[in-house]
């Protein structure tokens, strides 16, 4: 690894039903996907999901033979609380003070707090408050992830969230760079919906989707989705001054269903399209086997943080 | 992006990063000088080695070269040996000034002591050497002799014979003669001295 020129990166991906890897090799600059696997997890509760996390990633390694010990990782979404502050600048505190003060209403412990933030409202001229976007978990969490990762071995770079995520991807894959784009990710239980401008996320909100069953969406299953989804769009509306979505993709399981297409194509009104997060690399570049449809859209949110670390 | 590694994490792993890419260089560094040394303790073995053999035909060429010089020493030396022996056996100076001095003595005179000193060219000169080997006149010679006759005109006789000797030619000094008694009588006993012509005496 320290001669041979090649620079490998494992993208692990903690999802709430899996485990889902990819190891990217950079080769002459060009990324190549070295190998990609998935592992279901066990059955368990809330409380013990680090561990079955980690079971599963030591399972999937063992298994498929990665030796990749550079680890980028995205928290599973469902430990993660996202809000958008409004930062005052004309008080005294810091930004991360007065971020710190607005979570202790929504968290339990503000002292075990790991977060981080970014604006997400346009720079305006003597401002006198701006918008950021907080991303924020428990420490401690985090930290069991991190000794978890040292006990395997792996040395881990970068602790992200599935938006993030997806947010690299989006900016690899997009048709129009220049109008934000609206990401709906779907896994068994919850998704989220996310609207991502040049790469950043702008505005992030999870959903239910335990009503949708693996075999496809109902009527009314869908109706609930779009009311979550339309309230995000009224939200970028009110907040954000505009409603210039380019289109609507749509990753995770179920994606490829027509009616969840059809649907969100003829209530929004945008080009709906589910691609591959494959596609993201050059032709040829996937040295490890083809992976097509429906498995590959899994893989969004592991393909997502290895090309964060590429870009 | 997002991130949620806390910075005393990042800050640790940055340092392990370090420390690991110090301690790859460090044992790269330690194993280029071991096998270094490795290299330079067989090359020195092996020059050790050699030297010892080298020194070992040497000193075992030296003793033959020793035995060798001992051996033409020795060979030399007795082939000077034979060589002077040879000399004496071919010295006809010597040869004839016996007989000169033989032939004069008659029947009543006697020969007490008889020393004849012949010096030869010098062994360096091979011509000279050469030389005296066939002619007797490049030698010089003393003949020393005491004896006793029967008076003194039996001593002149014998002088005048010696005297009148050729090849080589002799010059009769008388050194001294005196008349004593010997058994029932009395008889002249003399040392006379005979050298090459032309010589101013040894």
């Amino acid at each position: 690894m320290l001669f041979n020129g090649k620079d490998s990166t494992l993208a692990v991906d903690l999802g709430p039903d899996a485990v889902r890897v990819v190891s990217v090799q950079t080769r002459r600059g060009q990324p190549h996907v070295a190998a990609f696997a998935e592992q279901s997890l066990a059955d368990g509760n809330a409380a013990n999901l680090p561990d079955r996390h980690l079971d599963a990633l030591a399972s999937v390694l063992s298994a498929n033979g990665i030796k990749t010990r550079r680890v980028v990782a995205a928290m599973p979404t469902t430990s993660i609380v996202t809000r958008t502050v409004q930062i005052d600048t004309g008080k005294s505190m810091s930004p991360e003070e007065q971020i710190q003060y607005t979570l202790q209403n929504c968290l339990p412990d503000a002292k075990d707090l790991a977060f981080d933030y970014w604006r997400v409202s346009p720079p305006r001229p003597n401002e006198k408050a701006f918008d950021v976007l907080v991303v924020a978990t428990q420490a401690s969490l985090v930290e069991r992830y991190l000794q978890g990762f040292e006990k395997l071995q792996l040395s881990c770079a970068h602790m992200d969230v599935a938006p993030c995520a997806i947010a690299a991807l989006i900016a690899r894959t997009t048709t129009n760079p220049d109008s934000p784009v609206g990401t709906i990710a779907l896994s068994p239980g919850t998704g989220f919906f996310a609207i991502i401008d040049k790469g950043q996320v702008l505005f992030w909100r999870p959903f239910d989707t335990s009503a949708i069953s693996k075999s496809g969406a109902t009527t009314p299953q869908l109706e609930r989705m779009g009311e979550e989804i339309s309230k995000c769009v009224s939200h970028m509306v009110g907040a954000m001054g505009g409603d210039n979505l380019g289109e609507l993709l749509i990753f995770g399981r179920n994606s490829g269903d027509a009616a969840i297409g059809d649907y969100l194509k003829n209530r929004f009104n945008l080009n709906v399209r589910a691609p591959s997060p494959f596609d993201a690399f050059a032709s040829g570049a996937n040295s490890s086997g083809a992976i097509e449809q429906p498995a590959a859209t899994n893989y969004c949110t592991a393909v997502g943080l290895a090309l964060q670390k590429l870009a | 992006m997002a991130e949620l590694i806390p910075l005393h994490y990042r800050a640790r792993l940055a340092v392990r990063q370090r420390v690991r890419l110090w301690t790859i260089g460090g044992a790269l560094v330690v194993a280029l000088c071991a096998a270094t040394l490795v290299v330079a303790g067989v090359w020195t073995h092996a020059a050790a080695t050699e030297a010892a053999r080298l020194r070992g035909d040497f000193v075992q060429q030296s003793s033959l070269i020793q035995r060798s010089e001992e051996l033409q020493r020795r060979r030399q030396e007795l082939a000077d040996r034979m060589k002077k022996i040879e000399g004496l056996r071919d010295d006809k100076t010597l040869l004839a000034l016996l007989r000169n001095v033989a032939g004069g003595f008659a029947d009543f005179d006697s020969l007490e002591y008889i020393h004849i000193n012949v010096r030869g060219p010098r062994p360096t000169d091979a011509a000279a050497v050469a030389a005296a080997a066939t002619d007797s006149d490049t030698s010089h010679f003393v003949v020393r002799m005491s004896g006793i006759t029967t008076n003194t005109s039996s001593l002149a006789d014998l002088m005048t014979r010696i005297g009148k000797a050729r090849d080589p030619a002799l010059q009769v000094k008388l050194e001294s003669s005196k008349r004593e008694n010997y058994l029932d009588g009395q008889v002249t006993r003399f040392q006379m001295t005979c050298e090459k012509p032309g010589t101013t005496g040894s």
